[in-house]
């Protein structure tokens, strides 16, 4: 114990760790007894707590956590070896007293725990459970976050989220869902499930929806480390599309401070103060970018991080390549069709061809009725007939985005914007 | 520079969230680090699960620390100032004062 100068905790310490102890617990215990490991981690840093804000922080807090979740998991399985089964590979060799510390010294090594947060990445990705189920089981197992954080991330109630995670873990014991790494013969299909949740946790988290931002950018710091570990061991780590996700994370990321100003409002694009974008970020993501380009496949990953390392790597606004970004939104709607790429099209389509352009485009696609309750359709008709001088039309088009949003943030600019047509 | 003993009373430990826990220890070492700047002498959390109270070589009470557990003496720290105003004051910002009590006691120097 280092008494005099108690080390400064990395950040996240506590979190990051309660990702790990869960991982290899669940690894020894088995997926079926998931809420055992919960329980034993719990009681792990319920200790760390009392010894620690009485006898000072350890040198090496990680590695105490480790060894006292190592003690509490060989007591349990001593204790309850006759009441349950752990992990089917390892359940005989938990159970003989000749085996069981050998098995779990083995278990808690570097290499093996990484393994097992791997195995737990799939796990709670399993295309078995519902979307929704596969993002708060993620948080919740793998990135430590309490109910109510997920609560306030995801924009639900606490006890939405308890009826989730239950869901989830009645699912995996019903489908009997293996702890583990697919074959090589399914982890293609099943790695599009795995990054389409961190896709989607970093989307949850990037757009202001909430009203905690400090939640929510963890949730963003969430989603690379995960990503990250999957680059980390080889039978995943080759895949390109991780690092397309990997850059298109890194590129927005950049720009999480610039997009928001002092009273929490957000910042559009264009007023952004590009000094206050994260130079580090954008090279680590054009890093990834150039990783990722290899083998024949371009997913929407590469193409989505193309566009976000055009708008990261122009000197301004309006230095941007719109033409190429263009290009690159008309690949995006072929290879996933959806309206909200339309949208950006359209809008993108008024930065290149001016703005009478964009809102024949928008209003054509107005007719398939797919974004009338989307607010950003609105705000975008909104800002193109406004700059076409269209200032009556421009207010009624605000005033509809601004009832079909209820970040707080989002509001403000579009009163602003309103007020400016005045 | 006199010693004084923190005797820390009460056994709320509970913690909801490994957030909650990284804030908690946070605030610890700053009290440590910013707050007692190098005044911290020792100190440790005591076992809750055994505790022998004796009374004479044969009387033996054994059951626990058998007190109420908001009295129960969780552990003790110890650290140096120069009278008892200021202990009571360093011991004030101690992180841990609201969830528990603590009793801060001066060490008489037997020098």
């Amino acid at each position: 114990m280092s008494s005099q100068n108690p080390v400064a905790l990395v950040d996240h310490l506590f979190r990051h760790e309660a990702g790990r102890m869960v991982a290899i617990l669940t690894r020894l215990f088995g997926i079926h007894n998931l809420e055992l490991a919960e329980d034993v981690l719990q009681d792990t840093l319920h200790q760390a707590l009392k010894d620690w804000s009485l006898g000072g922080i350890p040198d090496n807090p990680a590695g105490w956590l480790m060894v006292v979740a190592k003690r509490k998991a060989i007591n349990i399985i001593r204790r309850e070896k006759y009441l349950r089964n752990f992990a089917a590979d390892m359940d005989h060799l938990l159970k003989s007293e000749w085996t069981t510390t050998y098995t779990v010294d083995h278990i808690f090594l570097e290499d093996e725990i990484k393994d097992s947060q791997l195995r737990m990445i799939f796990t709670c990705c399993h295309p078995a459970l519902p979307a929704e189920a596969q993002i708060a089981l993620t948080l919740k197992t793998l990135c430590g976050f309490s109910i109510y954080e997920i609560a306030s991330a995801l924009l639900t109630t606490e006890s939405n989220i308890n009826k989730r995670l239950y869901r989830a873990k009645e699912k995996i014991r019903q489908e009997q869902i293996d702890f583990s790494v697919p074959s090589r013969r399914d982890i293609f299909a099943r790695l599009d499930a795995v990054l389409l949740v961190i896709y989607l946790l970093f989307n949850e988290g990037y757009n202001a929806t909430g009203d905690n931002p400090a939640i929510r950018k963890d949730m963003c710091l969430e989603a690379m480390r995960l990503a990250m570990l999957l680059t980390e061991k080889p039978i995943t780590n080759e895949y390109p599309q991780i690092y397309a996700l990997l850059a298109l994370m890194c590129f927005h990321s950049a720009r999480f401070d610039a997009r928001i100003d002092n009273n929490d409002c957000l910042i559009i694009l264009e007023d952004q103060d590009r000094n206050l974008w994260n130079r580090e970020l954008i090279t680590q993501g054009v890093k990834f970018l150039l990783r990722s380009a290899s083998g024949t496949m371009a997913t929407a990953y590469h193409l989505e991080a193309a566009i976000a390392a055009e708008h990261c790597l122009a000197a301004s606004f309006h230095e941007t390549n719109w033409p190429k970004i263009h290009d690159y939104y008309t690949a995006l709607e072929r290879l996933k069709p959806s309206s909200v790429i339309k949208l950006n099209l359209a809008i993108i389509t008024g930065k290149k061809d001016g703005p009478r352009a964009a809102i024949t485009a928008l209003h054509e696609l107005e007719k398939g009725k797919l974004l009338e309750s989307y607010y950003l359709f609105y705000a975008s008709l909104g800002e193109y007939y406004a700059q076409a001088g269209q200032k009556p039309e421009a207010i009624g088009y605000f005033k509809q985005a601004k009832s079909l949003t209820k970040s707080t943030a989002t509001r403000e600019v579009l009163e602003r914007k309103i007020d400016a047509c005045r | 520079m006199n010693q004084f003993l923190i005797i820390v009373r009460g056994s709320d430990h509970a913690v909801s969230s490994p957030e909650e826990m990284q804030q908690r220890m946070t605030l610890y070492g700053e009290w440590v680090q910013n707050v007692l700047k190098g005044r911290y002498v020792t100190g440790a959390p005591l076992e809750e699960a055994d505790a022998r109270l004796l009374k004479s070589k044969t009387e033996m009470v054994t059951d626990g620390p058998f007190m109420e557990s908001k009295e129960m003496i969780s552990g003790y720290m110890i650290i140096t100032a120069n009278d008892m105003e200021e202990a009571v004051t360093l011991a004030k910002e101690n992180p841990l004062l609201g969830k528990f009590q603590l009793e801060v006691r001066k060490l008489k120097p037997m020098a």
